[in-house]
């Protein structure tokens, strides 16, 4: 496994790609919590005090980041299919087999790097969320709400793992990002729809759903009658489970049958 | 002798295709092995598939006498098909990727650049290499480890001829050294030059397999002319001996089953009133040997 991931690193360590999506990424992260803050600031100061908005006091902060973090994940789901599709277009995946990875090793090496991106984002997301905290909180207990941050942990990997099946699907970097981006801003919101004509909250076991329902956004937990769902929190962790091992199953599946 | 390579029925298909049709054959310890075949005979399916990155339909093989793994991979040095790199790497940086999957040392790096003859550009991005350098480079990494089995792929595509010279020598003098070159080449010439054992495929189907100089022999053609080429052709290749009779710009090329002498051929061609204005025995060409085999005539006979 470490020589797994000094393969990767190997590759990615003078890939420019490599580096200016992840400062995007921490650009993102940071200016959408900001912005967010920015509003709440704005709201307090027009209302003159007379309300209080506690969407980053404790337990509310934990869950407020989580949600607006979330969507800057996307990048690193753009990085992934980049770094994956280049093994294809670049004809590499074939060359390391060739000169002596077995094709399991290979997929596990980009899971890796899926499980990097996927702390780093954690880590980020949990960084952020303790500066708002100690700056924008009227106090109380911090930690108080860290539950947050595992179905955090959960929502990335869905949206990572999303990611890698489009990039071994197609292969190629540009219909893959393109099919990737239609999928999580559109298509599975109208999949999701139509599921929940069907059989109410059916929408929600959608992979990214299920992870997105785990943060959802803040003004539906100051409405609770805004979600009527009656999804527990428990289903969802095992939907995402379930999904998470799916998906590295069928990775496993497709690189030992196919020609690469 | 024990054999590094040995396929048994191997069979793959691209959709409806069949581009290799139950091809077995063995490559014996210490030989430089060439799979000679025209362009779109399945040689780089076959080596794609001994090497894991295809999957034949049906069939095995098995390298060093032992079932496919991975590990094994990794005593065997391969070019296949293009240079495969990353563009926004060096060439170290590339072949030190290359290097830590073969799990030998860094330093190999510098040594297989020199002896290709890329020590000067070892700092230079992939992406700015010529096509005779990538092609080098490929090289350079089959190299690597100083593997004892080397396979490659039309080694010398895209070279110049002072670079065809260089890695002729470069593969001979692997095969002096005691390793074992397996080969894939669309030109007789380089097999027959570099070549101990030959494999022929045409269309998927091996047509013959052995050591070159079984194969590749040459045997006598007849040369014959007449006034009324058509009709002596006509005449000829109901001979009993004749194998086969085609037309080669101003005469006749026969090839015999069983040797028959001139006057008799002659007399034959007399019998059946043709007077030839030519009768000459000749040895048969190996390119001539090679159309025979695959069936691609270079220019259209009638």
């Amino acid at each position: 496994m470490k020589t797994l991931l000094l393969l990767e690193w190997m590759k990615v360590r003078k890939y420019r790609a490599f580096w200016v999506f992840l400062i995007l990424f921490i650009v993102a992260i940071v200016g959408i919590n900001g912005a967010l803050y920015s509003i709440q600031s704005h709201l307090q100061t027009a209302a003159h005090g007379q309300a209080h908005l506690d969407l980053f006091d404790p337990p509310q902060l934990w869950s407020t980041t989580a949600w607006a973090s979330g969507f800057s994940v996307l990048l690193l789901g753009l990085l992934l299919i980049v770094l994956i599709t280049n093994e294809y277009t670049y004809r590499t995946r074939r060359q390391q087999v060739i000169d002596g990875l077995s094709r399991k090793q290979f997929i596990m090496g980009k899971w890796l790097v899926a499980a990097c991106f996927l702390l780093f984002s954690w880590l980020v997301y949990i960084a952020v969320t303790l500066v708002l905290g100690t700056t924008a909180s009227a106090g109380g207990d911090l930690m108080e709400g860290f539950g947050y941050a595992g179905y955090f942990l959960l929502k990335v990997a869905l949206s990572l793992s999303v990611a890698f099946m489009f990039a071994i699907w197609l292969k190629r970097a540009g219909l893959a990002i393109a099919l990737y981006l239609v999928y999580v801003l559109l298509l599975e919101s109208i999949i999701g729809y139509l599921l929940n004509l069907m059989i109410a909250g059916m929408g929600f076991f959608l992979p990214l759903a299920a992870g997105g329902k785990l943060v959802s956004n803040p003004v539906s937990r100051v409405m609770p009658e805004m979600d009527h769902s009656g999804i527990s929190a428990i289903s969802l962790v095992i939907t995402c489970l379930i999904y998470l091992i799916v998906f590295i199953y069928l990775s496993l599946l497709y690189i030992r049958r196919a020609d690469l | 002798m024990p054999s590094i390579l040995s396929l048994q029925q191997i069979t793959k298909f691209y959709g409806a295709l069949c581009a290799l049709d139950q091809v077995s054959f063995e490559v014996p310890a210490h030989s430089i092995f060439g799979i000679l075949g025209p362009n779109g005979s399945g040689k780089t399916t076959l080596l794609g598939t001994v090497t894991d990155v295809l999957k034949p339909a049906s069939g095995t093989y098995r390298w060093f006498e032992k079932p496919p793994d991975h590990r094994l991979r990794k005593q065997i040095g391969t070019l296949l098909e293009t240079p495969n790199f990353y563009p926004y790497l060096s060439a170290e940086d590339n072949l030190y990727i290359n290097a830590a999957i073969k799990g030998c040392d860094r330093k190999e790096v510098a040594r297989v650049l020199r002896l290709v003859g890329l020590s000067g550009r070892s700092r230079s991005l992939f992406r700015t290499f010529s096509l005779g350098m990538k092609q080098r480079m490929a090289l350079a990494s089959a190299m690597l480890g100083d593997p004892p089995v080397v396979v490659l792929d039309e080694p010398t595509n895209g070279l110049d001829p002072v670079g065809i010279a260089d890695i002729r020598a470069l593969i001979q003098q692997m095969g002096e050294n005691g390793k074992t070159v397996i080969m894939a080449s669309h030109l007789l010439d380089e097999v027959e030059k570099v070549c101990t054992h030959v494999a022929i495929l045409k269309k998927g189907k091996l047509l013959a397999s052995g050591p070159v100089s079984e194969i590749l022999t040459s045997e006598e053609v007849i040369e014959m002319a007449a006034t009324g080429m058509d009709r002596l052709r006509e005449v000829i290749s109901a001979h009993p001996a004749v194998k086969t009779a085609r037309l080669s710009g101003d005469t006749l090329q026969v090839v015999l089953n069983t040797p028959v002498e001139s006057e008799a051929l002659n007399r034959y061609c007399f019998d059946h009133q043709i007077i030839l204005s030519l009768l000459r025995k000749k040895k048969k060409s190996l390119e001539l040997k090679f159309i025979e085999l695959t069936g691609e005539p270079v220019l259209k006979n009638k």
